[in-house]
């Protein structure tokens, strides 16, 4: 596993080491399990809920960090943001609004988690597919495939006429380059281009498939759409429900 | 049997008429926000269609419910004792979170060289919209036909203007807890000839703190019918500011604004209703 030698923030968040594997956020496991809603975005609910985690799960896995607490930071309400106005009416805190203010995916933290040392522990079973799953929702379609041990993921992905290919290591090294235009990309509801949304959709893709999936070794071709968080937890629920997960050590 | 009959959705008039004869006497109490003008409303093969279709279409699934409950109509007494709840077009979502009203009043000087009283109109008042216009640094709120992000924003819409010795408009604005009426006033500073600015708060932001059970009962309902219980605000006070105490959340389907009401719509805040009402463990 590995986890930052040092606590580190980003906006809205401060993420500290953790000595187990695993990412938390605000004390919920980042699991399938766990995800209490997930379209337009994903929200992580037990007992407690943290909105658009996929804005900090995405760096996370993008830096290579399987374990860690995760804390919401923020403290002033912005009530332009639907998440901000949920907290308010339902008694929770702006502290429980884990996602960037402007739909990016943490490019502070992407770039303090680049900063900070990682810390590499007991190695952990990397795990792929046993055979393809392919899962359609809200008129997206993805297919998950095995992939050889180590080879990390690759990503062909289309939104819309946009289309990118990204080779990503949930637990190693990527190319800088691609972390900094993926974390520095909006999200498609407030991206001014295809281009920028189909770079952004590459943070929610580690974060589903990724981390929350947590899934090492994969090919994933993706067809997104509308709230297309639905298709990638989605894929990667019905990889578990359907005992498909191969772990190798 | 007609495709309308084989909805199950009473007639328009009918449940006006039936909400009329009941009697606001249970142990929960529910209101509908709105106006209800059944006359502008039509039942067709998909649910209600007009301008209070959904108001219509709430009160009829209030009516709906199988539980023994107080249905408020037309004017609810709100001495009622018991928890309230307040049928809205929250899509679904849940509130305890009504925006506040307020009204600003803005004065400008006419130029003597104005000329006849209409001289120069045009241009005082598109300077005063641009003042108004919502405004973010990083949400498309020009363009929030849905109030995604303006619903929790300070706007304005124009309520009349006058023009004599001074063009003075009068602008009714939707308030939220963050709403300063320093705030409201340095909107209209930069305008040529502003005389003064004046700012009233009409209805304050309401937010209530219902009960533990009330919005368990709510929030299990939603999880239960929809399979997630979201929060959103109500975009103005009405009934739900009205209603005095704290037990109190306002819940429902079909969108604000909506001329329709599916029957889908209404067969889901049926639904909801019973579970909430089966939650609060209120007899049929």
């Amino acid at each position: 596993m590995r986890t930052v030698a040092n606590p580190v923030e980003g906006t809205e968040v401060r993420v500290e080491p953790k000595e187990s594997p695993g990412i938390e956020v605000n004390g919920v496991p980042a699991t399938v399990d766990h995800v209490g809603k997930a379209d337009v975005r994903v929200d992580l609910v037990d007992g407690t809920r943290s909105f658009v985690v996929e804005h900090v799960l995405g760096p996370l896995g993008l830096r290579g960090v399987t374990a860690a607490n995760v804390l919401g930071v923020r403290e002033e309400w912005d009530f332009a943001r639907p998440e901000h106005r949920f907290c308010y009416a339902a008694e929770m805190k702006p502290e429980n609004v884990v996602g960037h203010p402007e739909g990016l995916p943490n490019p502070a933290l992407a770039e303090a988690l680049d900063e900070v040392d990682i810390v590499t522990a007991d190695a952990q079973p990397r795990q792929t597919v046993r055979e393809p799953v392919a899962f359609a929702a809200n008129g997206g379609e993805i297919e998950l495939r095995p992939r050889e041990r180590g080879a990390g993921i690759r990503f062909d992905v289309q939104y819309r006429d946009a289309t990118i290919t990204a080779e990503v290591d949930p637990r190693g090294d990527n190319d800088p380059e691609l972390v900094d235009a993926v974390t520095s990309s909006t999200t498609p509801y407030l991206s001014p281009s295809e281009t920028e949304a189909v770079t952004h959709s590459i943070a929610d893709l580690v974060s589903d498939i990724a981390v929350i999936g947590g899934f090492d070794d994969l090919v994933v071709d993706a067809e997104l759409a509308g709230a297309y968080h639905a298709l990638t937890v989605g894929a990667a629920r019905k990889a578990h429900e359907a005992g498909t997960v191969k772990r190798r050590q | 049997m007609t495709a309308t009959e084989s909805l199950d959705l009473p007639d328009p008039e009918a449940v006006v008429a039936r909400a009329s004869d009941s009697t606001p006497d249970a142990s929960v109490n529910l209101v509908v926000a709105g106006a209800v003008d059944a006359e502008r409303v039509k039942r067709d093969e998909d649910g209600y269609v007009g301008e209070s279709a959904g108001v219509v279409g709430r009160l009829a699934a209030a009516l709906g419910v199988e539980a023994d409950v107080a249905v408020h109509y037309p004017e609810p007494e709100f001495t009622a004792d018991g928890p309230w709840l307040v049928l809205a077009p929250l899509s679904g979502f849940v509130s305890t979170v009504a925006t506040g009203v307020g009204r600003a009043t803005v004065t400008l000087e006419r130029d003597a060289s104005d000329g006849p009283p209409l001289d120069g109109l045009d241009e005082r008042i598109a300077g005063m919209a641009e003042a108004v216009r919502p405004d973010h640094d990083s949400y498309p709120v020009d363009s929030d036909d849905r109030g995604v992000f303006t619903t929790g924003m300070t706007t304005f819409a124009l309520d009349s203007l006058s023009v004599d010795e001074a063009l003075t408009a009068t602008f009714h604005v939707s308030t939220t807890p963050g709403t300063r009426p320093s705030d409201v006033k340095a909107r209209f500073a930069d305008l040529t000839g502003v005389e003064s600015v004046e700012y009233e708060s009409v209805v304050g932001v309401e937010r209530t703190a219902p009960s533990r059970s009330l919005r368990e009962a709510v929030e299990a309902a939603h999880r239960d019918v929809r399979g997630d219980c979201e929060y959103e605000w109500l975009p103005d006070p009405g009934v739900f500011a009205e209603i005095p105490g704290a037990e109190k959340l306002a819940l429902g389907t079909g969108a604000p604004g909506s001329r329709a009401f599916s029957r889908d719509q209404y067969e889901t805040c049926v639904e909801l209703l019973d579970s909430t009402l089966s939650n609060l463990e209120v007899d049929a």
